[in-house]
């Protein structure tokens, strides 16, 4: 039986032959002559021998007869690969199908090995990692960042130059990181620019990247998409980034986020990603300052849709919730209730193939990308693919990305500012109070966060093609802060033993003009930072957490990782738990820049009753530790209660302000978030 | 050979890879002093050199340099940032650098200063300054400059190549068993853009490489010595003139009115282009414009120039012509005439600094709308953009909007044209000669007569020399392109002398016969649209005289292969004469655009030939030695280090007015000049 880990070896040199090496111990595939390309199968003892001098493992090949790939190979190697647009999709849905429907893991690398040199490679790339991810004999692999794959989707192309140039002149053992400059995107004239460290993220870009890959919204096989609150994951993990872009940009005297909620106005901000793409030698395309939305007619892609399509089914949608209901495709009214409500609107907003009636409420999240990322070229004139925009992995670059999100994220308040507030009686842990909560880092002053400036390294020659093998370093610079600790003091007036689902947020006390911010907008700009489970013991109890742990982000290595080392020994429990599910917000952005003087916030914490959130089952392994954004692979999402409880609806009458809402199981503390502008260097 | 003279030429390959890596498809390395690495390299000197002369055949020893040059002034202009011509902080810059070259004491530090300067400013700037000096350093004269397309063949072809390149070199060890890379043809746009039928034009590697080498030819600034030619403003005139009576002549081919002069600067600009070709130099590609752009006022850190600038430099020009004279700084006015006008004229708006008879009040026309127009995406540098094509000698021409600035920029000189005196009768007519036929005919034996052919040809580029850090063994790493292509023909005339043997010059053009809608053209439109095609001295013998000359000899064109020749050793020719027809080859119209592409079902034509008076026409040249070999497209080029070879003004007789109103009256009056209906007819089929 094949090594599972040998599938990964495919994901690495992605444009190159498959029979090229891969691997730092160097392997080769042996390929079936019948598997080769037409362009080296006449050539194929040449070409297998050429990379074999210095092979240290042979990995066969079974030759099977190969299902169907006329679908999957009907996108062009060279082509752009958009999840937002439908056709692909479709392409992407077919090939997926067919990885995960191979009857064993030696006819899934046949396969594999067999498509990889004819389908498109990024598809090839997402394809195989949804397949990875959902087969059951190839969980718990641990898949190689797509960062490592493609860094050209994450990397200035001008550093590529340098790379080759290292890789060339100087012998592995000698190279030195090739430092990735912080500012290239634009200039301080352009006030967005402010956010570059934010939006051109890599590990920001990636968790995007692995969400989507966790969470496709399209797929033949129903059980890949219908997984448990999807719909209001979707709402919920882009109203998280909304609230945290928001907090970054009063981090950075900006204002909140203007939605983009008129189509038929122009984009004022402009966005020049500088990047190329590997597979179709073609820049990411810019999108000038003050460029409108335009009707789309692309043929190759399938898309014939007009700005007032979109005007249309968000309409729909805006009738829908105020009427309460949405209308199936029998004509049935679904109600959109406490429970249930959102979730439904996740799917129809985003939309997934769980929309109760996609032809009324048609495709709007997707589409405002596909729109605003072919704003350049609407009719394929010139021959130009999509922006970033139109691309999940690279999706967040653009300051444009927040403003249609902001604009998504409206459209689901509205919703939920007509559910019935939480009350008291929702809100309390009776005979649960919070005596006081604190954070602080190792030897400063208490309730005051640092950030700083890091340099990271990350190991990029899996994905630089047709040059000379060896690591070749870039090396990042990325926002990061000092962990911190929170110490939190519960009282259980009770004569036993409770269980509470301690909940964390923060928030800025002031809006952009420096006013305190009434609670119902305070609400929107709740970022969560941890949530986890205490067992309270009667009498006093003091809680220790590290910000490591926060249940919303990955650790600080499987951003940045090296696969190669630190790696758990095989079969160890550490080894599950080191388990890649890639999805997860970057440990180094937990906490917002902040501001030299200090941005003022609330940290605010919760003891919910866990009788009411638990959900019955075993977690263990299920690489659950960014459960808040990401969920649990195959599991129930880990809380009763409505993500985002209880910021998620308009506070109670009379809770106008944050302190006006607390009950004895609540507490807020006024935090201080600094920013030292220096740089430290930290080795991956 | 010379190690020196072999060293300069090696210099041009591989312009991005440090100088101490092997060159000469990995035959040769450079000995050089520890001074000559730059610090990066400083700490392992003996590693990479040791490394890099392995397989080597030769070693060619570089000096220690007796001087170190202070390079500091080349500093502003990162080794990153793209270099343009039409930017003055970079003129300046290159403009130091030259007089650093040229300054060199003798051929050894010449070659040690350009080794060290190599890696040390910005590979353009480098690249253009080196070859700007080869060809004016009189110890130079035998090093041949490589075609510009070979030295950075990313500015010409279609970036996914050099993906496949490398793949195709690093997968398949034996040179016998690559496949030929195919160059992409009609990337740039779809046919839903109506530009795009004229891509074959713009995009034409020959046509951009002959805008590259006219400049290397004829810089704008620089020590007075290079900068000063003979009629050098007239002929930036000239030049672009054709340019664009050609690209005007292809529109009509493909059912496309003339280009519309972008005479205002304020108005949206709808067309679009996005050139998709990726530069090696910072590897970023070249940045696109939107349809519909706006132009902007351009404030950056490397200069800063307004619209009304430009608008007031426009008015004043246009007021010197209207008033027959400029003024130069003291006051004193320079009349317009007929000889000199146009001179004056071309370097006022090309802005020589060093030639402009008032810089500071005429100021920057030509340069300053490229450099607008190359901005309007990111004019204040916020996006931190770099120029689009529009800022580059070497992709300029690629950009639909060039043809419409310097159809405006046209329009100024032919102003200046349409008020100087219609030509009179002394001037046009050449007694006692008259041409009593004419025609143009295939080579092919049962060819019609006056029936001339286009079609597609396939053809191969070598793209080794420019392919930085990729495989070095490799002396063929090719790329197959399409390109227009005409069946060479021969032009056959005959013209009675009446009197005693005497020396004319034959002038040979074509013009369209109708406008867009099809209506005849008056001849006051057509010379204006009139292409230059030949241009040559013959000996008229007493009575009949039949005269033969083949579409090769073009004095506008370069022959197909110094359009895309090979570096290689290979295809030197050895004997030295043979040798020297390779130099400076650079500059010229490409063959293979010689006739416009025409019609599947035929376009018609007026061949027109004049042979005029060489005693009217002769320049008494100042030295004697013989024509530069290479200089055979001197009607757009000049001939190197001479004046100019015709005394008329260029474009005679068609760049002003005349006494008659279509040109069937015109040849009717003057019996020196005859025309005959040709047809151009396009076969749509690639051959090769």
């Amino acid at each position: 039986m094949a090594d599972t880990k040998n599938l990964l070896l495919l994901f690495e040199h992605p444009t190159e032959p498959v029979f090229m090496d891969k691997g730092k111990k160097v392997t080769v595939f042996d390929v079936p002559d019948s598997y080769l390309t037409d362009r080296y199968r006449p050539i194929s003892n040449e070409v297998q021998s050429r990379v074999g001098e210095k092979v240290e493992q042979r990995v066969p090949v079974r030759e099977i007869s190969i299902p169907d790939l006329r679908i999957p190979m009907s996108l062009g190697r060279e082509e752009q690969f958009s999840l937002f647009i439908p056709k692909h999709r479709r392409i992407a849905a077919r090939l997926i199908d067919i990885f995960v429907n191979m009857r064993s893991v030696d006819d899934l690398q046949s396969v594999a090995v067999y498509a990889r040199d004819r389908v498109n490679p990024v598809m090839f790339n997402y394809a195989l990692s949804v397949a990875l991810l959902h087969r059951p004999d190839t969980q718990g692999l641990d898949l190689p960042s797509f960062a490592q794959s493609f860094p050209d989707r994450f990397v200035d192309s001008q550093v590529f130059r340098e790379l080759r140039e290292e890789s060339f002149v100087v012998q592995p053992g000698s190279r030195m990181p090739i430092v990735i400059p912080r500012d290239y995107t634009a200039s301080d004239l352009e006030p967005e620019h402010r956010l570059w460290y934010f939006r051109e993220d890599l590990g920001v870009n990636l968790h995007h990247w692995h969400w989507h890959l966790v969470y496709p919204f399209e797929a033949s096989d129903r059980s890949i998409v219908d997984k448990d609150r999807r719909g209001e994951l979707f709402y919920y993990m882009h109203e998280q980034v909304m609230a945290r872009y928001n907090m970054e940009r009063f981090s950075n005297n900006l204002a909140r986020t203007q939605p983009f909620n008129n189509l038929r106005e122009p984009i004022a901000e402009g966005y020049f990603p500088k990047m190329d793409s590997l597979v179709s030698s073609r820049a990411w395309p810019p999108r000038f300052d003050n460029t409108r939305l335009g009707d789309l007619n692309r043929e190759q892609d399938q898309i014939n849709l007009e700005v007032a399509d979109l005007e249309r089914w968000r309409d729909r949608i805006y009738e829908a919730i105020h009427q309460g209901f949405v209308m199936d495709e029998r004509g049935q009214r679904v109600e959109l209730d406490e429970a249930r409500g959102i979730d439904i609107l996740g799917n129809i907003l985003e939309s997934s193939i769980l929309s109760p009636n996609r032809t009324l409420y048609g495709d709007l999240h997707n589409f405002g990308h596909v729109f605003i990322s072919y704003s350049h070229d609407t009719n394929n004139k010139h021959l130009e693919s999509f922006g970033v925009i139109g691309d999940s992995s690279t999706a967040m670059r653009d300051p444009a990305f927040y403003r249609w999100h902001a604009y998504i994220d409206r459209i689901f308040q509205e919703h939920k500012t007509r559910l019935p507030a939480y009350t008291d009686t929702q809100l309390n842990y009776s005979g649960i109070s919070i005596t006081g909560v604190q954070v602080a880092s190792n030897g400063t002053q208490p309730n005051v966060l640092t950030t700083f400036w890091q340099q990271s390294d990350m190991d990029l020659s899996r994905g630089f093609d047709f040059t000379p093998r060896g690591n070749v370093f870039a090396r990042f610079t990325h926002l990061t802060h000092l962990p911190f600790t929170y110490t939190i003091n519960v009282n259980n007036d009770g004569g036993a033993q409770r269980f509470g689902y301690v909940r964390i947020f923060m928030a800025p006390k002031n809006d952009e003009r420096g006013q305190p911010m009434l609670l119902r907008e305070q609400r929107l700009m709740m970022v969560e930072l941890d949530k986890f489970v205490v067992s309270l013991n009667p009498g006093p109890n003091t809680i220790r957490r590290r910000s490591t742990e926060s249940s919303v982000t990955i650790p600080f290595e499987r951003t940045f990782r090296n696969l190669d080392a630190n790696r758990p020994a095989a079969g160890s429990a550490e080894e599950l738990e080191f388990n890649f599910c890639g999805c997860g917000w970057p440990n180094h952005m937990l906490i917002a820049k902040g501001l030299p003087e200090g941005l003022r916030c609330d940290l605010f914490v919760m003891v919910s009753n866990y009788e009411n959130d638990r959900i019955d089952q075993q977690l263990v392994g299920r690489c659950s530790d960014a459960a808040s954004y990401c969920g649990v692979r195959d599991r129930l999402y880990p809380d009763r209660q409505s993500m985002g409880y209880p910021f998620d609806r308009l506070p109670r009458t009379g809770a106008d302000r944050l302190v006006n809402f607390l009950t004895p199981n609540m507490s807020i503390v006024d935090v201080s978030i600094r920013h030292e502008n220096r740089v430290a260097n930290r080795q991956a | 050979m010379n190690t020196d003279l072999k060293a300069l030429e090696l210099l041009f390959q591989r312009p991005l890879e440090p100088v101490f890596t092997t060159r000469d498809n990995g035959k040769t390395v450079f000995d050089l002093p520890e001074s000559v690495y730059t610090d990066r390299y400083r700490n392992n000197t003996e590693e990479v050199s040791n490394r890099f002369s392995q397989n080597v055949e030769t070693r060619i020893p570089v000096r220690e340099l007796a001087k170190k040059p202070n390079l500091e002034f080349a500093a502003k202009l990162g080794h990153k940032k793209q270099f343009s011509l039409f930017i003055n902080s970079h003129k300046e810059i290159a403009s130091k650098l030259i007089q650093l070259f040229l300054d060199a004491p003798n051929l050894q530090q010449f070659v040690a200063l350009a080794a060290y300067t190599k890696d040390r400013v910005n590979p353009v700037l480098f690249q253009y300054c080196y070859a700007v000096t080869i060809a004016h350093r009189p110890d130079t004269r035998t090093v041949p400059i490589p075609n510009i397309s070979q030295v950075f063949p990313s500015n010409f072809i279609e970036p996914s190549v050099f993906q496949d390149a490398r793949q195709e070199a690093s997968v398949i060890a034996k040179s016998g068993n690559r496949s030929a890379l195919e160059i992409p043809a009609n990337y740039t746009a779809s046919d839903r853009e109506d530009e795009q039928r004229l891509a074959y034009f713009r995009e034409d590697i020959g046509v951009n490489s002959h805008h590259w080498h006219w400049h290397l030819v004829y810089p704008a600034s620089g020590p007075m010595e290079v900068v000063n030619k003979d009629r050098r403003g007239e002929l930036f005139y000239y030049m672009h003139h054709q340019l664009l009576a050609r690209y005007n002549v292809e529109r009509f081919c493909n059912n496309l009115k003339r280009t519309i002069p972008l005479s205002n600067l304020r108005d949206e600009i709808p067309e679009g282009y996005f050139p998709k070709i990726l530069s090696s130099i910072n590897n970023r590609t070249y940045p696109a414009r939107i349809s519909n752009q706006l132009l902007r006022d351009v404030d950056r850190p490397d200069g800063n120039i307004e619209i009304s600038e430009l608008e007031r430099w426009r008015d004043r020009v246009l007021a010197a012509i209207d008033q027959g004279f400029v003024e130069n700084s003291q006051g004193t006015r320079i009349p317009l005439d007929e000889v000199k006008g146009i001179d004056i004229l071309g370097n006022i708006i090309e802005a020589s600094n060093t030639l402009s008879v008032n810089n500071q009040f005429y100021g920057n026309l030509h340069n300053q709308g490229h450099t607008i127009i190359s901005f309007a995406h990111d004019p204040d540098a916020r996006h931190l953009e770099d120029f689009g094509v529009m800022g580059d000698v070497t992709t300029a021409m690629r950009d639909p909007i060039f043809y419409r600035w310097h159809g405006f920029i046209d329009s100024v000189f032919n102003k200046h044209k349409a008020l100087l005196p219609v030509y009179d009768n002394a001037q046009l007519g050449f007694d006692g000669v008259s041409v009593t036929y004419v025609e143009a005919r295939l080579g092919a034996a049962n060819a019609r007569p006056n029936t001339l052919l286009t079609y597609w040809q396939k053809s191969s580029a070598n793209l080794a020399a420019g392919l930085d850090f990729g495989p070095v063994e490799d002396e063929n790493i090719t790329a197959t392109f399409r390109h227009l292509q005409n069946a060479p023909f021969t032009y056959t005339f005959n013209v009675t002398n009446a009197g005693a043997r005497r020396t004319g010059t034959c002038r040979i053009f074509i013009c369209p016969k109708v406008d867009e809608r099809n209506q005849p053209l008056r001849l006051e439109e057509q010379r204006l649209m009139a292409i230059e095609m030949d241009k040559f001295t013959v000996e008229l013998m007493p009575g009949e005289n039949t005269i033969r000359r083949e579409s090769t000899d073009s004095s506008v064109a370069i022959p197909f292969e110094r359009s895309f020749r090979a570096v290689g050793a290979n295809y030197q020719p050895k004997a030295a004469d043979e040798l020297a027809r390779f130099r400076f080859c650079g500059c010229g119209w490409p063959q293979h655009l010689l006739l416009p592409k025409g019609k599947p079902e035929g376009m018609q034509f007026d061949l027109f030939v004049m042979i005029s008076d060489y005693t009217n026409d002769s320049v008494q040249q100042l030295s004697n030695t013989p024509n530069d070999a290479c200089s055979t497209a001197f009607s757009f080029c000049g001939l190197k280090d001479k004046l100019y070879p015709d005394r008329r003004t260029m474009g005679f007789p068609f760049d002003r007015r005349l006494p008659n109103d279509t040109l069937n009256e015109f040849v009717g009056a003057f019996s020196n000049m005859a025309k005959t209906d040709i047809t151009i007819k396009f076969n749509d089929r690639v051959v090769g």
